[in-house]
């Protein structure tokens, strides 16, 4: 990393950590009393919030790919997609009579499913005279249409079902926080590894064919990447707010940052804190868990546009184009 | 006795339902230097994204000689501005494969990258954003990310469009040094004929009916020209130039 990177990430880091400690302390004047509560509780709180920060750091580093190839909405076909696979296996299990209560097949299934979606979009985009948007739009319109109809079918396991999709932010167990981590590691190893194969593909896959490389596959990796993201992330935390964090870090770094790794660092570090900090706003006034990472996530957006506006304009920031 | 660098084999190129050339069929050798031109929309480009395995021919075939190594050189920039790339990072882009898997440089990218950019007159400011860039210095990023891995087949789709005179027979200087140090040959799409004429011995004429390949003396025919462009055309030489002029 050059000393000019280097010192716009230390710039960055100032700002976001004085905008969390900020809100920390705004919080704490409004509240002072929950506020302590909420420090004082941490043992209940540390798994769900470390499963937080964790798919916090996963859905920035994949939703930058999402924000730089355009395909924002993405996410939510793959999430739909995910959503028909666990609808299936319910579905398939009570056809045999079988309970799939406390089972990881109809994760998996949902896994299958999404990357199947994914999958979809890859080889039509490549072949099919449409828009991204209009790909993505009909198989999110199909997997939504089909979770209805074979859902209107399913007479058992409702909760479990709900449980896998729409996450249960403050009941993240150990185990949980394996799988989460485990995959999490993965993906970003990948990433590490594979990042200039990732982003040059991204950005130039007519030259990068020339030189050889196989776009195609480098292209399928990286959704196989952003697949298991949104699966195992949206089982912990919902499909809103997981699509919050896959948009509003990378919207902040690419607006506000200069450079691939000054973003990438930026989109991680909003990242990280943006579930803890919903989680603080939930326990202090007893909100929905998602909704509250949103209303942070928005928080952040506009201390994102202050920013710009105040600090980067002055010191000749760049003109990035509005993503996404 | 140059090897035959590329052989096109009754090759046509277009897009399905729609050729571009009639069937051309050339031996080129190496070092050679080839003009491709045409009037607008007549498949110059198609015919090198062909060349460079972009898009399939429609019929025929062309074989490129084992172990030849392309750098390219779009006609615009194809980077969304989105991408927040900087001039290193397109650097490393032309020398993928030769980077260190963990770390962010290495030597010998660094002597290239320091090479390529002061042989195009690019001196500092490596790591400003490419979007950042005016069309002429974008330009020269994108002929230094081509040239970075010294390729022995240079394709140019119409460089010049941003860039000015003196750059440009700067370039012209650099890739005569080249073909007398090394195998390297240019592949050059341009619209000024007055800017490819001289600079190549070898021609691709894409005209309204029909496509002519061949030696540039024996392609570059006022007849010939004047066919391809619907226009007539007269050809003269002017200080050991050859000058073309639309009548």
């Amino acid at each position: 990393m050059s000393a000019s990177t280097r010192s716009k990430v230390r710039y960055r880091f100032t700002f976001y950590s004085a905008v969390t400690i900020l809100l920390l302390a705004i919080g704490w004047a409004l509240d002072p009393l929950e506020t302590r509560h909420f420090f004082q509780d941490w043992v209940l709180w540390h798994e769900p919030i470390l499963g937080g920060v964790i798919c916090g750091v996963l859905a920035a580093v994949l939703g930058m790919y999402m924000l730089l190839n355009r395909i924002v909405f993405i996410s939510l076909a793959v999430s739909q997609g995910a959503g028909l696979g666990i609808f299936a296996a319910f579905f398939i299990a009570g056809l045999f009579g079988a309970s799939l209560a406390g089972s990881p097949l109809a994760l998996l299934s949902g896994f299958l499913f999404a990357s199947l979606a994914a999958l979809l979009f890859t080889s039509a985009r490549r072949t099919a005279a449409t828009t991204d948007e209009s790909l993505i739009g009909l198989i999110y319109c199909a997997a939504s249409g089909l979770i209805v109809f074979i859902g209107d079918r399913i007479s058992e396991g409702r909760h479990d079902i709900e449980n896998l999709l729409f996450g249960s932010a403050v009941a993240v167990t150990r185990s949980d926080l394996i799988l989460l981590g485990a995959i999490a590691a993965l993906a970003v190893s990948l990433h590490s590894l594979f990042r200039r194969e990732f982003l040059y593909v991204s950005a130039d896959p007519g030259f990068m064919a020339i030189r050889g490389f196989r776009t195609a596959f480098w292209k399928i990796l990286l959704y196989f990447t952003l697949t298991l993201g949104i699966t195992v992330s949206m089982r912990t935390l919902g499909s809103l707010p997981v699509f919050a964090l896959m948009v509003v870090p990378p919207w902040i770094a690419l607006r506000n940052a200069r450079g691939l790794k000054d973003s990438f660092a930026t989109a991680v570090l909003v990242g990280a804190v943006l579930p803890p900090l919903g989680y603080y706003l939930s326990f202090l006034y007893s909100f929905p868990t998602g909704a509250s990472l949103i209303v942070v996530a928005l928080i952040y957006v506009l201390a994102a546009i202050f920013e710009k506006k105040v600090f980067i304009r002055r010191t000749g920031g760049s003109p990035a184009p509005g993503p996404g | 006795m140059e090897d035959v660098l590329l052989t096109l084999e009754n090759l046509v190129a277009g897009y399905p339902g729609r050729a571009l050339s009639a069937p051309m069929t050339l031996r080129i050798p190496e070092r050679a230097r080839v003009g491709i031109i045409g009037a607008n929309g007549s498949g110059k480009t198609t015919f090198l994204r062909t060349l460079l395995g972009l898009t399939p021919p429609l019929e025929g075939s062309y074989a490129w000689k084992v172990g030849t190594t392309f750098g390219y050189v779009p006609q615009e920039n194809q980077i969304d501005p989105l991408f927040p790339l900087t001039i290193d990072d397109l650097l490393k882009m032309g020398m993928m494969g030769k980077l260190p898997r963990f770390g962010s440089s290495s030597r010998a990218f660094e002597e290239a990258a320091a090479g390529t950019l002061s042989e195009l007159g690019m001196t500092g400011g490596r790591h400003r954003l490419v979007r950042e860039l005016s069309g002429g210095q974008r330009q020269r990023a994108l002929i230094a990310r081509a040239l970075i891995s010294r390729p022995k087949v240079l394709l140019m789709d119409e460089p010049f469009s941003f860039l000015d005179y003196v750059f440009h027979q700067k370039q012209r200087e650099l890739f005569r040094e080249w073909q007398e140090k090394a195998a390297f040959s240019l592949f050059l799409v341009e619209h000024d004929l007055n800017l490819v004429v001289n600079q190549v011995d070898w021609i691709v004429l894409f005209g309204r009916n029909k496509t002519l390949c061949g030696k540039s003396t024996d392609v570059l025919t006022e007849s010939a020209l004047s066919e391809a462009y619907g226009s007539n055309v007269r050809l003269h030489e002017e200080q050991g130039e050859i000058q073309i002029h639309f009548l």
